[in-house]
């Protein structure tokens, strides 16, 4: 069996049993955490990592698909399995709306306006309060329970909420990896890599970014309805510029464009904004030093330079 | 003799007030290997960008077995059956030499995202011959050897071969090469006139821009000479050799002579 | 009559936005920077003036001075540390950098400055003069004189001297410039200061207007970048001419549809622009990439 199945199948062996070798409440909710940003983290890095454009506005799919998710329960008494649903299909919308307009822009004017309407729905979700109750945020966001016969599992406590995360982030991991090794994947590189030759080969890069960006929020935005029903609150900062950066800082602190690269930077990005607490107030400033720090020497990721340091034997593939 | 392949009429390329291709008219038939030479700046390029949807045209027809081209964006064009290759080596510079003739085959590929998805018989399928087929072209360019060598880190004569491998992934009709030879040394230009002979062996029509006058000479059917956006001349090696329009052209630069 | 007041407290409001779209469209067309720090120099600026003026009592009109050169001093350090050495990285690994750096400024500033809001107490008089039948606060009236002559000495600078026709030239071309002896290191450090001092005096000008706090700069980088796209990459008269715009829009945004969204209306007529015509209102085509 190659190292790389080896791996993975150890990671999920790890995964599936944390939560009984773990049992401080504490660490059960960072896994959570890693679990849900690492969904984040995934879906740009589809879109950084693979097709290399950069969008510092996730936190839009992931604030939409928040607060799609508990409208729809608060006003209209769905449960989260519909909201999960809502917020796909919510975010995807969105997604091809920001993707066609997105596509005549490259570079940086894509930046801006991936930031420009991030802002825009804070905004919104501030000023419109008879729907979202402005900065006083919602609140009761409950999780679902589910009765199997005589036994019922309750999604608001810690450890199913983490299985069932887990189980989204293995959905995902296995949709990236049957992505990737596809057509679709050696297209959405190719726009990276070359655009102008893989539009002389017959990839239509146009509908190919529209199809990443789509697929890309509709992740983000189950990331942020798990999000909005395991915090249970919600208020307008599931906008934050912070949450887009730290989503860029995961996609490429474990490194851009591989596979095992969001994972590993969600759990690196979901604990150092945790172990900065020692700094208190200067709390954000060292996380800036260590943004521009790993921007500026390790724009490979920690994945890269790793391995390097390690000199396992790995195939120099792609980026 | 057999219906053009490649039937351009009236062509009219503009920039601004520049006009870089000026009404000009020529055929391409099936299997010829034909050459478009001309002084620097006579639109040759111009003309590729034309024919393969990277610049509008404002005037003309582009008829490619019968349908016309003119506003079809380039991978509509490419899947007509139409590749080209770049003056300025274009590829994947991150990719494996492997990859990059994978991403050539995007094409023949036909996969839905619900293949993909759901990993089915048809997508293992279409992976596999994808391999196989690339593995074939490899051979064909004789690049097997470094299929897994970073396409950037190729030596420049073998980056050009690897750009011909992609454009060829896409299974064309017609091939488009902009300058194949430039700065190739003398054997790597024999081996890349014979891969040019061994394609038109395998149906595949060979148009060229080159400045190479011996290569030209040496390898085309037909030859389109281009003058500051015109054509003045259209015939054989031996026609264009003697015709004194293309020798006035070409005043100042030694025949045979011009390879960079 | 209310309407000409709208339209007039925009130009104003306009008039400092102007300053920071300017040094933007400079950083952004010479140097190829997307300079997310930008509203970090306005946000300097007005807190600089705060500590020379409300907290050191010196005068006022000196405090503004002291304050953009402050920031300007600022900018050069952060232009000869930061931006140099990266010059010949990607794009996004410069805007990624600058984003860092802006998060530092702004949790620097919280640490040095708390992050109470303060607010700077205009010196001159807080009573409105009218004429025919328009109201004037003297603190508004010196922001629109302060920013025209300002942007009247930036263009004087830019026609006139040699150090402004070698921006010019560095802009059109980079190359040609530095064959032509155009010290390149010069013209950037250059630019990014005097980019750094226009947003330091659009912020000290606007200091006594706003309240100040350390996130101000967020919202004024984002809206310094709708100016410069909506006026078109690299053109001075876009800039001034969006930053008039996007001042009188949000005036009479605010005044007529509701405040609250008053600061998405830049990015409105910045989606706008970039569908309808991206090259932005007196852009040449030419990319960011």
């Amino acid at each position: 069996m190659s190292r790389t199945r080896t791996g993975i199948l150890l990671a999920l062996g790890v995964a599936l049993i944390y939560p009984i070798l773990i049992t401080d409440p504490y660490f059960l909710h960072m896994a959570i955490l890693v679990g849900i940003y690492g969904l984040l983290a995934i879906s740009l890095n589809l879109l950084l990592g693979y097709t290399g454009q950069l969008s510092l506005g996730h936190a839009a799919f992931f604030g939409v698909g928040a607060y799609l998710s508990s409208l729809l329960f608060l006003n209209l008494g769905i449960s989260m399995w519909g909201g999960l649903v809502l917020a796909l299909c919510g975010c995807g919308a969105l997604g091809f709306f920001v993707a066609k307009l997105a596509f005549k822009l490259r570079g940086a004017y894509f930046v801006i306006m991936t930031i420009g309407i991030a802002e825009v729905l804070k905004l919104v979700a501030l000023n419109w309060v008879d729907l979202t109750k402005g900065p006083m945020g919602l609140t009761d966001i409950a999780a679902p329970q589910i009765s199997l016969g005589w036994v019922t599992i309750d999604f608001g406590q810690k450890v199913p909420y983490y299985y069932l995360v887990l189980f989204f982030i293995s959905l995902s991991v296995i949709l990236q990896h049957r992505l990737v090794n596809s057509s679709f994947g050696r297209a959405f590189v190719s726009i990276r890599e070359n655009e102008d030759l893989a539009e002389s080969v017959g990839i239509d890069c146009y509908k190919y970014l529209v199809t990443v960006v789509i697929i890309s929020s509709s992740i983000a935005g189950i990331a942020g309805s798990l999000y909005a029903h395991y915090v249970s609150f919600i208020d307008p900062g599931v906008f934050a510029f912070f949450i887009s950066v730290n989503a860029v800082m995961m996609a490429i602190g474990g490194g851009q464009g591989t596979q095992a690269g969001p994972i590993l930077g969600a759990i690196l990005f979901t604990l150092i904004p945790e172990w900065l607490r020692i700094f208190g107030d200067a709390r954000m400033a060292v996380y800036a030093l260590i943004v521009i720090f790993m921007v500026i020497f390790m724009p490979r990721g920690m994945l890269y330079y790793a391995s390097q340091l390690l000199n396992l034997g790995k195939k120099s593939h792609g980026r | 003799m057999a219906a053009e392949l490649l039937d351009v009429n009236h062509l009219t390329v503009r920039f601004g007030g520049l006009t870089a291709v000026n009404d000009v008219d020529f055929s391409i038939y099936p299997d010829e290997i034909v050459s478009l030479i001309g002084p620097n700046g006579a639109g040759k390029t111009t003309t590729f960008n034309a024919v393969t949807g990277f610049l509008r045209t404002h005037a003309g027809s582009i008829a490619f077995e019968g349908e016309e081209l003119a506003h079809l964006k380039p991978h509509q064009i490419a899947e007509k059956g139409i590749t080209r290759t770049f003056q300025i080596t274009s590829l994947f510079p991150h990719l494996l030499v492997l990859e990059n003739i994978r991403t050539g085959r995007h094409l023949q590929e036909r996969v839905t995202l619900w293949d993909v998805l759901f990993n089915t018989r048809r997508k293992r399928r279409v992976e596999e011959e994808t391999r196989e087929k690339a593995e074939d072209i490899l051979n064909f360019i004789g690049l097997v050897g470094k299929k897994e060598t970073i396409a950037a880190s190729l030596p420049y004569g073998e980056q050009r071969l690897l750009e011909i491998g992609v454009a060829l992934a896409a299974n064309p009709k017609l091939l488009l090469l902009d300058e194949p030879s430039a700065g190739l040394n003398d054997t790597e230009t024999q081996g890349m006139k014979e891969l040019i002979r061994r394609m038109r062996a395998k149906s595949i029509t060979i148009l060229l821009v080159e400045h190479d006058m011996k290569l030209v000479m040496g390898l085309s059917d037909r030859i389109i000479v281009l003058n500051f956006g015109k054509k003045i001349a259209t015939g054989t090696p031996g026609e264009i050799k003697a015709n004194p329009e293309v020798i006035k052209a070409y005043l100042g630069e030694r025949k045979g002579d011009a390879k960079r | 009559m209310l309407f000409v007041q709208y339209v007039l407290n925009g130009l104003i409001i306009g008039g400092a936005y102007a300053l920071i779209g300017i040094g933007l469209t400079l950083i952004l067309g010479i140097m190829n920077v997307v300079n997310f720090a930008h509203g970090e120099m306005y946000m300097l600026g007005a807190y600089f003036l705060f500590t020379f003026f409300s907290k050191m009592g010196l005068n006022f009109f000196l405090s503004v001075l002291l304050a953009i050169l402050t920031v300007m001093g600022v900018g050069f350090l952060f232009e000869k540390g930061i931006l140099k050495p990266l010059r010949r990285r990607s794009i996004d690994t410069v805007m990624l950098s600058m984003i860092g750096l802006s998060m530092f400024m702004q949790n620097i500033a919280m640490l040095i400055w708390t992050p109470v809001p303060e607010s700077i107490k205009s010196p001159l008089p807080m009573e409105t003069y009218t004429l025919g039948g328009l109201y004037f606060l003297p603190q508004r009236i010196l922001v629109i004189c302060a920013a025209l002559l300002l942007v009247l000495l930036t263009h004087l600078l830019l026609k006139k001297t040699k150090v402004g026709k070698a921006m010019r030239a560095t802009f059109q071309d980079l190359e040609a410039a530095s064959l032509m002896g155009i010290k390149i290191d010069r013209i950037y450090s250059f630019t990014f200061v005097l980019g750094a001092g226009l947003a330091a005096a659009s912020g000290a000008l606007l200091g006594p207007i706003f309240t100040v706090h350390p996130y101000i700069g967020n919202l004024a980088n984002l809206k310094a970048f709708a100016i410069v796209i909506i006026g078109g990459l690299g053109s001075f008269a876009g800039a001034v001419t969006a930053g008039l715009l996007l001042g009188v829009f949000e005036s009479l945004g605010a005044a007529y549809v509701s405040s609250g969204y008053q600061d998405a209306v830049g990015f409105i007529l910045l989606i706008i622009i970039l569908i309808k015509r991206p090259t932005g209102l007196f852009g040449k085509v030419r990319q960011l990439r």
